[in-house]
């Protein structure tokens, strides 16, 4: 095992006792024979470690706690009283007002529309009945062709 | 968080407040450190400790036991405090502010091993805020938390190499910073000397 890898264990799994027994005996093997390895593991174990494991774990102020009950007992109160009568019951109320309007508008505007197309389509038949009967006076039979009232025939 | 069973976790998440001040307990320790390692300032860290727990608390009956407990809530405090720290970067407020007594003099009053555990203290903290924040948690998780490189992977939802990579560069830089600092020491106390 060269020193680069053995010095970047050292800094890693080596330090943490993240390596299993075999692992860890060949790196002790190397640290044993070589002064630049055993001067590193030295330095990291007084540096990179034994300052940490002395520093003293704090605990949060009782404030905290209080804090954190005050807020959950709150938030339970306000789910039990959005049950009993919701919070959104207004705007529920509103929404379903507005969708039914506009459901009825709708609607109307369906029956409206259908109305006028019922009347157009009666106008339209009309007036192709109207071109139909016209087709008649425009017939080459010039002696059928009447221009005039019966008093005008008569006396024709 | 040995003591806290599922029955203590289901009887909380029904809104059974002393069943999740138990939780609490059991809890805010890890979760107040490691929140205020990684953002240097207790005022911040009180702050996000309550915001962890309020989060623990509304979420826990989406917690169906994919992970461990602890290693469930260990992620949602480093997941906070990296937010909290990302937004104040942002506002360029961040700082290492530690409250202890900022005296660089020799206090006489002071007990010489009583001056060295405050001056390791300090020391530790100035180090750290050098770090970026992903080295620091990686590093706060392991040697103060003792979390294993799978369990932080876990944490932080990273490969184990991650995990490795992180507190390599980590531990290089602060052995870099120790040795400036030694440097400078030694360079102070020549000119002492030569006085």
């Amino acid at each position: 095992m060269n020193c680069k890898k053995v010095q970047k264990l050292i800094l890693t799994d080596y330090l943490d006792e993240q390596l299993n027994s075999e692992q860890k005996s060949e790196i002790e093997a190397h640290i044993a024979g070589c002064q630049q390895c055993h001067q590193l593991e030295i330095t990291a174990k007084k540096t990179l470690v034994e300052p940490y494991m002395r520093l003293e774990r704090t605990l949060p102020q009782e404030k905290v706690w209080h804090k954190i009950k005050m807020e959950i007992q709150a938030e339970e109160k306000q789910k039990k009283s959005a049950f009993l009568f919701p919070k959104n019951v207004f705007a529920m109320i509103t929404v379903f007002i507005a969708i039914v309007t506009i459901t009825v508008m709708f609607v109307t505007l369906q029956t409206n529309n259908q109305d006028v197309l019922t009347i157009n389509t009666e106008k339209q038949a009309e007036n192709l009945a109207f071109l139909d009967d016209g087709i008649n006076y425009y017939s080459s039979d010039v002696e059928n062709i009447s221009y005039g009232t019966e008093i005008e025939e008569y006396f024709l | 968080m040995e003591n806290i069973t599922k029955d203590i976790l289901g009887l909380a998440s029904e809104g059974d407040i002393d069943s999740f001040e138990k939780i609490y307990r059991a809890a805010c320790g890890f979760v107040y450190n490691v929140v205020l390692r990684v953002t240097g300032n207790r005022e911040d860290a009180e702050e996000i400790t309550q915001d962890v727990f309020l989060k623990v608390y509304r979420n826990l009956k989406k917690f169906h036991f994919s992970s461990s407990f602890k290693t469930w809530v260990y992620r949602i405090a480093v997941n906070t405090a990296l937010n909290h720290h990302n937004r104040e970067l942002k506002q360029q407020k961040y700082q290492a502010k530690i409250e202890y007594d900022c005296k660089t003099e020799f206090n006489p009053l002071m007990p010489e091993d009583m001056e060295d555990k405050e001056k390791n203290i300090r020391q530790v903290d100035e180090f750290l805020a050098q770090l970026s924040a992903d080295q620091r948690t990686c590093l706060i998780l392991r040697t103060m938390e003792g979390l294993s490189y799978q369990e932080i992977a876990d944490v932080l939802q990273i490969n184990i190499n991650t995990v490795r990579t992180r507190l390599k560069r980590a531990r290089e830089k602060l052995l870099a910073l120790r040795e400036e600092v030694i440097k400078n020491e030694l360079q102070k106390s020549s000119e002492i000397d030569s006085y």
